[in-house]
């Protein structure tokens, strides 16, 4: 495309006068408008997804059933439907309490990063992380 | 002109939702979940363009299995084949396929593992609060009730030669289980899962991006969740048995959850831990145990005598860990 451009010098002037009227200065802001949205939205999604343990949330379930998402930026101290206790603090949840008799869950290692859980196994309750980019471990073994 | 402003504006559209697309995707084609089934937490996550439909599918399948394979609910189809009128017992095709697996691993392991041990486990009864450690003779008595070559199946008949021999397809059901979810996702097409059936992680194809997946592995008597080595997988399973999963003490004695059909009582075993990793999903749930009851060497020979391509990672009771790799993998 430049090399026709620069080959032929006497139609230049003919050539800029046309390229003018070909884009007329709103077409240009109407593209770079659209080019710029989509970038911002690219860089926003993008931003979210890199920086992961700001965006790290905990998901509580009971019976398969949603009953809370939080971020793991707040500490704070959450009761799930009087049978189980759980704290989130500095980034780390752990179960502080629980009415089941093995008590298993809140013997568990605290959980800070993407795609590890607490389960209360009798009560249906899990905490899960979630929210990260998944480039740990998917799966632990019992 | 104007064609010319139109045609610039949607190329740049097209090109901005172009960008987009790319980088949303991986969580619009992703559903995950977890119920309770079994007793068992069940964690499936999936990666497809129809993620949630196969997720539900999914759940109703290990729901339709529970009702099958499960030893203690009461209106399973296993619950009504232990408490049978005659010698002979017309069974699903699941049930019928799950006991010739459990059979087979029993012959095998000469017996190591056994799916006729039940009413020996019920007396230990390691799934309730109270320790108790049966009578001697208790064992003794239940012990004669034990042997799987007393059970026999033909196609879908299974027969009894002992009236009393019950069956527990407790070490072998969630092999069982995610082996059928691997096969249901593959025949939709999902080329992209994760299956966690209470520690018996089961993987189909590798993740999203191509890569393997990550799997932990449980390092024995530390809490829940502490990974002692982490293995790669795509298209195989991850399964973990040991002496740490259900033990208690009495009198300064530990009791463990392992039990030898030979003695009845917790298998005498220098192993805390065996790892199976393969592609079987039954098999290599029965392995785990079989492992851990045979003992490192035992276990070794025998997977090479069977020809069984599997790699075991051994955690003996000093907390050291040796890996057996099958031939193709060295």
């Amino acid at each position: 495309m430049s090399g026709t451009d620069s080959g032929s010098a006497d139609v230049t002037p003919r050539k800029t006068v046309r390229k003018i009227k070909l884009w007329k200065p709103a077409d240009i802001i109407v593209i770079l408008l659209w080019i710029s949205a989509g970038f911002f939205l690219m860089f926003r999604a993008g931003s979210d997804a890199r920086a992961a343990s700001p965006a790290l949330r905990l998901e509580v379930t009971k019976d398969r059933e949603t009953v809370g998402v939080y971020s793991l930026d707040e500490d704070r101290i959450v009761e799930i439907d009087g049978s189980n206790t759980f704290e989130i603090k500095d980034g780390r949840v752990r179960m502080v309490s629980a009415d089941c008799p093995d008590r298993v869950c809140v013997h568990s290692r605290e959980i800070s990063s993407d795609g590890e859980s607490i389960v209360c196994l009798p009560n249906h309750v899990v905490l899960k992380i979630t929210g990260g980019e998944g480039g740990g471990i998917d799966a632990i073994t019992e | 002109m104007r064609s010319l402003f139109l045609r610039s504006a949607v190329l740049a559209g097209l090109i901005s939702v172009l960008l987009l697309c790319s980088c949303s995707t991986g969580k619009e084609n992703e559903a995950s979940g977890t119920g309770v089934y079994f007793d068992t937490v069940i964690d499936i996550k999936i990666y497809d363009e129809r993620a949630e439909e196969l997720l539900s599918d999914c759940f109703k399948l290990c729901g339709d299995m529970e009702r099958i394979l499960s030893a203690h609910d009461e209106n399973s189809e296993l619950y009504r084949l232990n408490h049978r009128k005659g010698q002979s017992v017309e069974v699903s095709g699941d049930l019928a396929s799950c006991i010739k697996a459990g059979l087979y691993c029993g012959e095998i392991s000469d017996g190591a593992f056994d799916i006729t041990i039940l009413p020996v486990s019920g007396l230990w009864d390691f799934g309730s609060e109270t320790h108790r450690v049966p009578g001697d003779d208790e064992i003794k008595e239940a012990l004669k009730k034990v042997g799987y070559g007393r059970v026999h199946c033909e196609g879908n008949i299974v027969t009894f030669d002992d009236p009393e021999t019950q069956i527990d397809l407790g070490g072998i059901a969630k092999g069982y289980i995610s082996s059928k979810l691997k096969e249901y996702l593959k025949s939709e097409g999902c080329t992209s899962a994760m299956i966690n059936l209470g520690g018996n992680v089961s993987t189909v194809g590798s993740r999203p991006d191509g890569s393997a997946w990550v799997v932990g592995i449980q390092e024995p008597f530390k809490e829940r969740g502490t990974v002692y080595e982490t293995v790669e997988v795509k298209d195989r399973c991850v399964v973990s048995s040991g002496t740490y999963e259900r033990h208690f003490a009495v009198d300064g004695k530990e009791y463990h959850h392992i039990l030898d059909p030979s003695t009845g009582y917790p298998a005498d075993t220098s192993l805390e831990q065996a790892t199976v990793v393969g592609e079987d999903d039954v098999l290599c749930d029965a392995l785990s145990t079989i492992c851990v009851l045979l003992g490192k060497e035992k276990a070794g020979e025998m997977i090479k005598e069977q020809g069984i391509d599997v790699d075991v990672l051994f955690i003996d009771t000093g907390h050291n860990g040796y890996w057996e790799k099958a031939e193709s993998d060295r």
